[in-house]
């Protein structure tokens, strides 16, 4: 008991933050056996033109560099290597609108292909936040009993070039909760469960693939 | 007339002052900004304002209607993209709704919003977002609406003015098949409804209905 009670307070922080999935299983799973990647070579790479996957892409970036053997691709670098970056890529889901309807075979590979060979990595970890133009999906509930929050959910997939080959996906959303009535998310807010939600994420990524900074 | 107004029900007063408060929205699916918009057989691109399905969505389902509705010859979406260097785009939306005849493409946007036209070649640009879709759940998951804002303007060129407008609220509550089918099945009903809705008025104001 006394040691369960440890987390409590990490929960507490989760909550008040931003939110992660709780299963971690659903963050990041290898689809196709086990991935050796230390001191592989990896960009992150927005799947989708907006301000939110930018932003999303760019803390991921840094939190990976951060937490695992990756050799990482500065954002700065993705951006000049991809013509217009970011670029609308086809991700995994059948509709986006407030949240998204997944499904990991939807994701066009060709144009992932295309994007790697400009890249030149081993991996390539592209994350689609689609619904995350902020003026665009709102889910409010009007019950009364909580603020106004914002969350983006976000879903990923890492792939081995140059064919592009699946080798792990997963889904987390970015949630800047508010549960005092009549509050409402800000932008510092959400850029506090942005860096909160890669920092998590990024360490479940490189621990399934085997490149966990110890 | 004294004796008749004692003789109203007591509920009327009530029911007017709850239609008064909670309002109906805005609605003007397509509105001629200076005079009527006279129009010779054109050509007509619909550009989605910005990246997201919503809006992308609008832009194709609108495209579908003024093609079935009007004698326009309105440039399919994948035509568009094949010849935009890149589409979708994001314009940044101008904050223009206190305004009687809103523009929605914020000034320092005009020469993409040109620059495309130059590209594709139209008489007329109808720039369309499909704006703040949200789900609203009362009473605890027991009735849920969704609810989008159309904005939109039509440019005429080569003097390239805004020559109309659409600022539309449309709303729907979730169906009976949409708890089956996902909420996907009723957002783009919604988005269709209001397709349909800027469709019909662009026909009208325009004289082009088939």
């Amino acid at each position: 008991m006394k040691a369960a009670l440890r987390f409590v307070p990490l929960v507490v922080l989760a909550i008040l933050t931003g939110c992660v999935s709780m299963f971690s299983g659903m963050i990041f799973s290898p689809t196709g056996g086990e991935i050796n990647a230390h001191n592989s070579s990896i960009a992150i790479v927005a799947g989708v033109d907006n301000d939110m996957n930018v932003a999303v892409a760019e803390s991921m970036t840094e939190a990976i560099a951060r937490n695992s053997t990756f050799k990482v691709m500065p954002a700065k670098q993705v951006a000049q290597r991809i013509a217009g970056y970011p670029q609308q890529v086809k991700g995994p889901y059948n509709s986006a609108d407030i949240t998204i309807d997944i499904n990991y075979s939807k994701t066009d590979l060709k144009k992932v292909k295309e994007i790697m060979r400009k890249l030149g990595t081993d991996y390539a970890y592209v994350i689609w936040a689609p619904t995350g133009y902020s003026r665009t999906a709102v889910a409010r509930n009007t019950s009364g009993v909580s603020g106004e929050s914002k969350v983006y959910p976000a879903v990923a997939q890492l792939f081995q070039g140059p064919d592009a080959k699946v080798v792990g996906q997963g889904r987390f959303d970015v949630c800047a909760v508010k549960y005092v009535p009549f509050t409402t998310a800000s932008d510092a807010d959400v850029k506090d469960a942005i860096e909160y939600t890669t920092e998590i994420v990024s360490k479940y990524v490189a621990e399934k693939s085997g490149a966990l900074k110890r | 007339m004294h004796n008749k107004l004692h003789r109203l029900p007591g509920i009327l007063p009530a029911a007017f002052l709850f239609l008064l408060l909670t309002g109906c929205g805005v609605h003007k699916p397509f509105v001629p900004m200076d005079g009527p918009v006279i129009v010779t057989p054109a050509t007509i691109a619909i550009i989605g304002g910005d990246t997201s399905e919503p809006t992308q969505h609008l832009a194709e389902f609108l495209s579908q209607e003024l093609s079935r509705r009007t004698t326009f010859r309105v440039m399919p979406q994948e035509e568009i993209s094949r010849r935009l260097a890149k589409y979708p785009v994001n314009l940044a939306l101008a904050d223009a709704f206190e305004q009687d005849k809103p523009v929605w493409v914020v000034p320092e946007e005009k020469t993409k919003l040109d620059a495309m036209q130059e590209s594709l070649k139209s008489d007329y640009l109808f720039v369309i977002w499909g704006y703040g879709l949200s789900r609203e759940t009362a009473g605890f998951g027991n009735n849920t609406t969704y609810s989008i804002t159309a904005l939109g303007n039509l440019y005429r060129y080569p003097n390239g003015r805004p020559v109309a407008f659409t600022y539309d609220q449309n709303d729907r509550g979730m169906s009976f098949l949409g708890v089956f089918k996902g909420e996907a099945y009723d957002i783009e009903k919604l988005l269709r409804d209001s397709a349909e809705r800027i469709a019909e008025k662009f026909a009208m104001a325009t004289n082009t209905g088939r």
